[in-house]
């Protein structure tokens, strides 16, 4: 089809609908919406997407998104370097971050082992969070344990399966998250495999 | 199960189609190449959430569409209200199909959800890939017919499959350079799956095995004997499956697995698992697939199919539907009127043929003209019903 949009036009629309979840309408609306915006406005948007690029990085520590290394979380000494919580990004270290429930530290893996995606245990941060379960900067080992917060997916267990044996011999305790029905959930709708699992993970009362 | 009606839009031939079911018999009367088995494909994917035959759900839609809809009422046993099961195949703009199965209304999250609302046992055709097929026809068989039997079967399958194609894919791509530890922990992900997978497969089977074997005794008129062997690789479950032992089969796949490490690397491919399992069937000890003929075949799967509908009717309380796709060719008329003796009361039947004639087959014509039974004549695509021949006592 030709495009019967002027050319500048066509390139901002496609460069919209490079984002994940956009499709060409959604794209169009916000090609328009920004056409209409201040020039100043749309300086301050552009500067914004170059600034976070160019500034933000991995935290060396946790390889947390940060614009500082060692990050604010590793940084800040309210937080105990006794606990560690292993996730794959930095969308679950926030979404963990959230409940405000988990006052210890991160270790954000990017990625799960998933051979069909050409990822292996060697491109993931694994090595790295071995040496910060050796030695500390002091050179003695303060981690008492670490949770895996990965998800309950095949490649999820996997990697899981994967860590358990490089940590559990070093004597440190090792957890993972529980499974199961979500909170205010009807056991009714819960699929079988969820409760297949809640029942597998029971706690005693 | 009763099915009341169904309704088929722009599915393979069919325009616009509603049709209303007897709750005995529906004979599906037509020439080659004018929809009797789509119509009964329609039946079966609202039972199993996948086509028998097309491995493609865009190969359902009708030739130049953008959508398909099949929907079904049906009626419960010893329930008042009806259940509704649609699905729904739609293009989007991407041009991808997204296929909906609904229940009452609701979408489902996945199909395995469908499973277990409409029971049912068929018997079409490609069935008899059963003996004359690969080792993975007669897997596929047995998995749909466990499944049927037990649902979480579905998941145990789909969950095995997820793990083997990750193995799969690192053996493939680096063989000899994958690390023992990284392919040690996807050997231990499979020896549990498969373990589980291979424990659901021998109980249906455990379960299968005396009624079949009386079942195709009794089919061919006490003449032929019937054996069928599982052929795992773990010694000890094919030994066990016909004495129900219990036995740690994720121990004897992690041992089995741990032995070949290198010849899997070398090779680059999965070479343990129950993948690579095969079910053997013998009459009066020679090979069916090498020595039977086609009637002895055709035999065999109907002896199985009637074991199926024994089993799942006892132990799931639901009378399941049963679906037969030009079942009769090929039998010999004492067989074919052992099938009909041996249809319970209370099923409903799907039946397809290309003539009722009373001379030319003469078993399907006395069946029908018992009674109970609906006549459906497909011509190219359009359904005509011929009144309900009520049963007078």
């Amino acid at each position: 089809m030709v495009s019967t949009y002027t050319q500048p036009l066509a390139r901002l629309i496609e460069a919209f609908q490079t984002l994940p979840g956009i499709g060409p309408k959604s794209a169009q609306r916000l090609a328009f919406h920004m056409l209409k915006q201040s020039s100043h406005d749309i300086k301050n948007f552009s500067d914004a997407l170059l600034d976070a690029k160019e500034k933000i990085g991995e935290c060396a520590q946790c390889f947390n998104l940060s614009g500082q290394s060692p990050c604010e979380l590793c940084a800040n000494p309210n937080r105990s370097p006794k606990t560690i919580g292993v996730v794959i990004d930095a969308q679950d270290l926030f979404a963990l971050e959230r409940t405000g429930e988990f006052s210890g530290q991160y270790h954000v893996l990017h990625g799960l082992i998933s051979p069909m995606e050409g990822i292996g245990p060697e491109d993931l941060k694994i090595r790295e969070l071995l040496a910060r379960l050796t030695t500390d900067s002091e050179g003695r080992n303060r981690v008492e344990e670490v949770i895996l917060a990965l998800p309950p997916s095949i490649e999820g267990d996997t990697t899981s399966l994967y860590l358990s044996k490089l940590i559990k011999p070093l004597g440190i305790k090792l957890t993972r998250i529980a499974f199961g029905l979500p909170v205010g959930g009807d056991l009714e709708y819960a699929d079988n495999m969820t409760i297949a699992r809640a029942l597998d993970g029971r706690q005693e009362f | 199960m009763r099915i009341r009606s169904l309704a088929l839009r722009h599915y393979r031939n069919y325009h616009e189609q509603e049709l209303t079911f007897s709750a005995g018999k529906n004979i599906i009367l037509g020439q080659n190449g004018q929809g009797k088995t789509n119509l009964l494909e329609a039946l079966y994917l609202l039972s199993h959430s996948r086509s028998h035959r097309a491995s493609l759900d865009r190969e359902l839609l009708m030739a130049g569409s953008d959508y398909a809809a099949v929907s079904l009422v049906m009626m419960p046993h010893g329930y008042l209200a009806d259940i509704r099961l649609d699905v729904q195949m739609k293009r989007d703009t991407a041009g991808r199909l997204k296929t909906v199965f609904k229940l009452n209304g609701t979408p489902l999250k996945n199909r395995s959800q469908l499973l277990g609302h409409l029971p049912s046992v068929s018997f079409f055709n490609t069935d008899l890939a059963l003996l004359r097929g690969t080792p993975s026809d007669r897997r596929r068989w047995l998995d749909a017919a466990v499944t049927q039997y037990d649902k979480r079967h579905f998941t145990y399958v789909a969950e095995y499959e997820k793990i083997r194609k990750q193995k799969s894919r690192l053996l493939k791509e680096q063989g000899m350079a994958c690390t023992p530890a990284h392919l040690a922990v996807w050997n231990e992900q499979l020896a549990r799956a498969g373990a589980r997978l291979l424990q659901s497969r021998l109980s249906y089977l455990c379960f299968l095995y005396d009624p079949s074997v009386v079942r195709y005794l009794e089919l061919s008129g006490q003449q032929e004997a019937l054996n069928f062997s599982y052929q795992s690789q773990l010694e000890e479950a094919n030994k066990a499956f016909k004495s129900r032992v219990d036995i740690d089969l994720e121990q004897a796949y992690m041992a089995l697995l741990n032995h070949r490490i290198n010849e899997e690397r070398q090779r680059g491919v999965c070479l343990v698992g129950p993948h690579r399992d095969d079910i053997r069937f013998y009459l009066n000890g020679l090979e069916v697939c090498a020595y039977g003929s086609q009637g002895q075949q055709r035999t065999l799967v109907l002896a199985l199919k009637l074991t199926e509908l024994e089993l799942l009717s006892q132990t799931s309380g639901e009378p399941p539907i049963l679906i037969l796709d030009d079942v009769m060719a090929e039998l010999d008329p004492e067989r074919q009127q052992y099938l009909i003796d041996h249809i319970p009361p209370e099923i409903q039947v799907f039946l397809t043929t290309t003539h009722l004639d009373a001379q030319l087959n003469p078993v399907v014509a006395r069946y029908v003209g018992e009674g109970n039974s609906t006549i459906f004549k497909v011509s190219a695509g359009q359904i005509q019903a011929q009144p309900e021949k009520r049963c007078i006592r």
